[in-house]
């Protein structure tokens, strides 16, 4: 009988990474996804698996979009859809910015978010846990101003359900609490976000008490997931 | 605008996904009007990604409740107007004005209806699937609703207000109209007219996809719901009617056909037609109405199960056997009657033997008489052989009846086991009904071992062994047949009258297989009597040829007494003075059998034997054989002078044979035509004390050999002997009770009445069929005679002394 050797994980990742190559290469693509000014030949076969949105809307007879198998992604960038299509082929998104595509990269924060609203609309529950993971590591180089941009997109894209992404603003914004609080607008750009400036205080208590804030505060965000959030 | 970035590339959305507040009465005036466009069939023109996303905005917003409201509305609208405008004009005006249009407007009107109402329901189920998939975030999100609020999904709901606006459409009555419609429809068919299955396959379709609530729960399906009972009730009402015209108009083999035409009907019907769901529930009407209410009256009609059978249609009895294995398991009705039938053929055969067709044999005249006259022993002999031939045709008729029921049983009946032991339990019935059963069995294998089996095959013998096996097993009184069976195979083989000994093997080996050991050892011990017997004779002619030499050739037939029937070896012993020469013969035998063993007893048997004597008449020599009796009265005539006579009483007083066995054989030698070796005075048929003999010297046979024989075949008993075998047989029966009550006690030594009388039966099943009387008054003997005693305190209990 033949045995087969066993393939190292590198191997299984690599060739799992192989399925990438076919993305926007035009073979055998049965759909083209348009977002800005950016098109990619995708295989509904293959995002079918993560999404049933283009399934539906090219479904025969149905709408517009199944005349030429053709769906345009409006209100979100271009770098967003071409994460999330990268995600669908190979399981995971790059961070980098994608030269090909002619609109600009989103800022440093943003791109995470924006994936994890296009996620959230197509309905693609884990591609949310990569990019709030992702952001989460952002973070850790702090900048306060853009911060506050993410910060406000993420309360305008979720709502009170979706508490894993909103948690990671809130560990980030404890973590950081000295330069918020060191912002002179900061009353300006907060107000109208009571429960979430509630929820800080609650999670700074402990640094209060001690009267040592340090910077060093953080929640383990996976951990957070794992407990069923 | 967007403006360029520093390497000429456009820059991204400076804001990403719906930062501002929505305004739903907005984005839902967008909308509604698209999904306006859904229903009027313009999708094509509508971004599909366009309406998801405005529709997840709302939801996003907590819009969700307000959207799935609204969406409701705008479906409930849709419905009501496409109710107007598309279905109401085709509602048959029959179920709303009552009145009944002819065949072709009912079918045309109604197929028209039919392909409508489809065509609305597809449209919706497409709308409602589109809209669905528009709405897709939020079904998503009613995941937490459906805990949380208990609303059922977009797609339930279109299905919900279907039924609503649609079907249960307060003012048109459309799901009554339907019902009606598709019942006519079925009902033109089953009179025969070809009708469209197709749109009424859709619409009941429609209808299975249709529930009473948004739970959707299988069992409240609104075809299950709001059409499957209608369509029961109308169906049972037809069918009802319809048996009642079947029975009127059809024999009953066309009965059957047009039951199983309608029971494939139906279920083609909800095949092609209705849903397969209703499979069970209609063939359940069709086998109430058309069979179990009516197959009685059926199976009664002059062409019904007796003709059937009697025929041996085996294609209506197969057909009947199908139809009632689905209404009744057990087939009780068919079992019934078919064997009514059976044991009424049995019973005529039974009785056609008591009026047999041929002129009665007369019955022989008081036996108990010694005057019989010769002529009357020789009716005697024509009787005894007639009812022997009576016993084959009994025989063989039961047989013909067996192998019959057995080809309908095997070819019609499914060799149903049910069936098989009915069919068992009729023929034991009628078979032990007829007293003469278990002789006339065993005159049928006496005959064929004698006679019957002359010239054919191993297996031909083989068959006609193993059917009189067949009729065997039926015997409840397997006793009885034993004992025939012993007369029937001394006299085969004392008589030298079995044609074959591995027949005779071949027979009492099956005898063994059905009933046990116990049952042939007293058989198989005649034929090891024959055999030594046959040793014997040969080992004392060798040593008598050693010494003095016998005048006379002996063959001796030594039987044990308890394994032949007391007619060949019993008590009545009949002995005789015989002449020296013969006497010689016998005190020779009688010392060397003693000698060989010692202890026994022999008692000699002549009216058992026969002698072959050499007679010359006027010159011509004769060979015959004749009864041992017969003998010693010629040899008695050798002490007298030609033309002397001997008077009755002389013979009588020189011979000393017995009264009854001195007339039976004078009869044969001195009245007989053909075999009047002496003359009798004064001449007459009877044989009186005073009568004289003397030698027949004009004698005269063309034959050189012959035989002169006294009546002695197997044949049937008369009344004498009927009333001596039963007393023996309730004897032997008292006995076999005695010794299994005490086989079983001394086993046991306690044991309740009723339990003892269980095994007693149970024991005692092989051989007969004891009344509780006799187990009873066995019990009671036994215990006068203090073999059991009952126990103090329970008179119910009985111990075993030792």
């Amino acid at each position: 009988m033949a045995t087969y050797p066993q393939q190292p994980a590198h191997c299984k990742l690599k060739f799992l990474s192989e399925l990438g190559e076919i993305f926007n290469s035009g073979a055998y693509s049965d759909l083209t996804v348009k977002a800005g000014p950016a098109t990619f030949k995708v295989h509904k076969a293959i995002l079918g698996v993560r999404t049933k949105f283009f399934e539906m809307a090219t479904r025969e007879d149905g709408f517009l979009e199944s005349k030429d198998n053709i769906v345009t992604i409006k209100e979100h960038s271009a770098h967003a859809v071409w994460r999330f299509l990268t995600y669908c082929y190979v399981g995971d998104y790059p961070n980098a910015e994608n030269k090909e595509i002619a609109e600009d990269d989103d800022e440093t924060y943003l791109k995470h978010t924006r994936v994890h609203a296009l996620a959230d609309m197509l309905d693609v529950p884990n591609l949310k846990i990569i990019a709030a993971e992702k952001l989460e590591t952002a973070f850790q180089v702090w900048d306060t101003g853009p911060f506050i941009q993410c910060f406000k997109e993420i309360y305008a894209t979720t709502n009170t359900r979706d508490a894993g992404i909103r948690n990671v603003l809130l560990c980030a914004a404890a973590k950081n609490i000295h330069s918020l609080l060191g912002m002179q607008t900061f009353q300006n750009e907060f107000e109208g976000y009571g429960e979430f400036l509630a929820a800080l205080l609650m999670k700074i208590k402990p640094q209060i008490n001690s009267n040592t804030v340090t910077s060093r505060t953080r929640v383990n965000y996976r951990e957070f997931f794992a407990n069923g959030y | 605008m967007a403006s360029r970035g520093p390497r000429g590339k456009i820059r991204p959305p400076r804001r990403g996904l719906v930062t501002d507040q929505v305004d739903f009465d907005e984005v839902w005036a967008v909308l509604a009007q698209s999904l306006g466009e859904i229903h009027h069939k313009n999708a094509s023109a509508l971004s599909f990604e366009a309406l998801y996303r405005n529709a997840y905005k709302l939801v996003l917003k907590k819009y969700g409740d307000r959207l799935y409201n609204q969406v409701g509305q705008l479906v409930t609208e849709h419905l009501q107007y496409v109710a107007v405008r598309d279905v109401k004009p085709l509602v048959p005006s029959a179920v709303v004005t009552g009145t009944v249009g002819s065949a072709i407007e009912k079918r045309n009107g109604g197929s028209k209806f039919l392909e409508q109402l489809k065509a609305v329901w597809e449209d919706h189920q497409l709308c409602m699937s589109m809209i669905t998939d528009v709405l897709m975030y939020m079904p998503h999100q009613n995941r937490v609703y459906c805990t949380d609020h208990k609303l059922p999904t977009t797609y339930a709901t279109g299905m919900g207000l279907f039924r609503e606006h649609i079907l249960r459409n307060s003012q048109y009555k459309i799901g009554t109209a339907l019902n009606k419609v598709i019942l006519d429809q079925i009902q033109m068919e089953r009179e025969g007219d070809i009708i469209s299955h197709g749109p009424i396959k859709s619409c009941v379709h429609m209808l299975e996809s249709l529930y009473e609530t948004e739970e959707e729960n299988d069992n409240e399906k609104v075809y299950l719901t709001s059409f499957e009972n209608e369509f029961i009730d109308t169906s049972t009402e037809f069918y009802r009617a319809e048996a009642q015209k079947l029975l009127q108009e059809c024999d009953a083999a066309t009965y059957l056909r047009r039951v199983d035409k309608r029971l494939r009907e139906e279920r083609d019907r909800c095949a092609d037609t209705i849903s397969s769901l209703t499979a069970p529930r209609i063939q359940a009407v069709v086998e109430k109405e058309l069979i179990t209410n009516t197959i009685k009256e059926v199976m009664s009609m002059d062409s019904g199960i007796r003709s059937m059978l009697d025929h041996e249609k085996i294609v209506d009895l197969s057909l009947l056997y199908r139809l009632i294995s689905r209404v009744d398991k057990h087939k009780n009705v068919l079992k019934d009657m078919a064997c009514d039938r059976l044991i009424e053929l049995g019973r005529n055969i039974n009785s056609s033997l008591k009026t047999p067709p041929a002129p009665p044999p007369p019955q022989p005249q008081d036996i108990s008489n010694p005057s019989t006259s010769g002529a009357a022993a020789v009716k005697e002999e024509k009787a005894a052989s007639s009812a022997t031939l009576m016993a084959i045709k009994w025989v063989n008729d039961v047989l013909a009846l067996k192998d019959k029921y057995d080809r309908i049983w095997e070819q019609a009946w499914e060799k149903d086991k049910g069936i098989e032991t009915a069919i068992t339990r009729a023929f034991t019935k009628f078979i032990n009904d007829l007293q003469e059963g278990p002789e006339y069995i065993s005159l049928f294998i006496d005959h064929n071992l004698q006679r019957g089996i002359k010239g054919r095959t191993e297996s031909e013998v083989d068959d006609v062994l193993d059917k009189a096996v067949i009729l065997f097993k039926y015997l409840t009184d397997k006793d009885l047949f034993e004992r025939h069976y012993k007369n029937h195979l001394s006299k085969r083989l004392l008589h030298n009258k079995s044609l074959s000994h591995d027949a005779e093997k071949q027979m009492i080996s099956k005898l063994k297989v059905e009933v046990g050991v116990a049952f042939t050892s007293k058989l198989e011990g005649m034929f090891k009597d024959m055999h030594l017997s046959e040793e014997m004779t040969s080992e004392f002619r060798r040593k008598q040829q050693e010494g003095e030499a016998l005048k006379i050739d002996l063959s001796v037939n030594v039987l044990t007494s308890t394994f032949w029937p007391a007619k060949a070896v019993g008590i009545d012993s009949k002995p005789c003075s015989y002449p020296p020469i013969v006497e010689e013969a016998r005190e020779a035998f009688t010392a060397y059998y003693l000698q060989r063993h010692s202890g026994r007893k022999l008692i000699w048997k002549p009216n058992m034997g026969t002698a072959d004597i050499k007679v010359a008449f006027k010159g011509r020599k004769h060979e015959i054989n004749v009864s041992t009796f017969a003998m010693v009265i010629l040899l008695a005539f050798n002490n007298v002078a030609p033309g002397e006579s001997l008077s009755f009483t002389d013979l009588k007083s020189i011979t000393m044979i017995p009264d009854e066995d001195l007339i039976r054989n004078l009869q044969s030698l001195a009245v007989a035509k053909s075999t009047r070796l002496l003359t009798k005075k004064p001449m007459s048929k009877d044989v009186k004390p005073t009568d004289v003999f003397s030698i027949n010297e004009s004698f005269s046979n063309p034959k050189i050999r012959f035989r002169i024989g006294v009546v002695a075949l197997n044949r049937v008993e008369n009344d004498k002997e009927k009333k001596e075998t039963s007393d023996s047989v309730a004897k032997d029966r008292d006995q076999q009770i005695e010794a299994a009550v005490v086989r079983i006690m001394k086993q046991r030594k306690t044991l309740s009445h009723q339990q003892l009388v269980i095994e007693v039966i149970e024991q005692l099943k092989h051989r007969f069929a004891p009344d509780m009387g006799s187990i009873k008054r066995r019990i009671d003997s036994l215990i006068d005679r203090e073999y059991l005693d009952r126990v103090e305190g329970s008179r119910e209990t009985y111990q075993y002394l030792a």
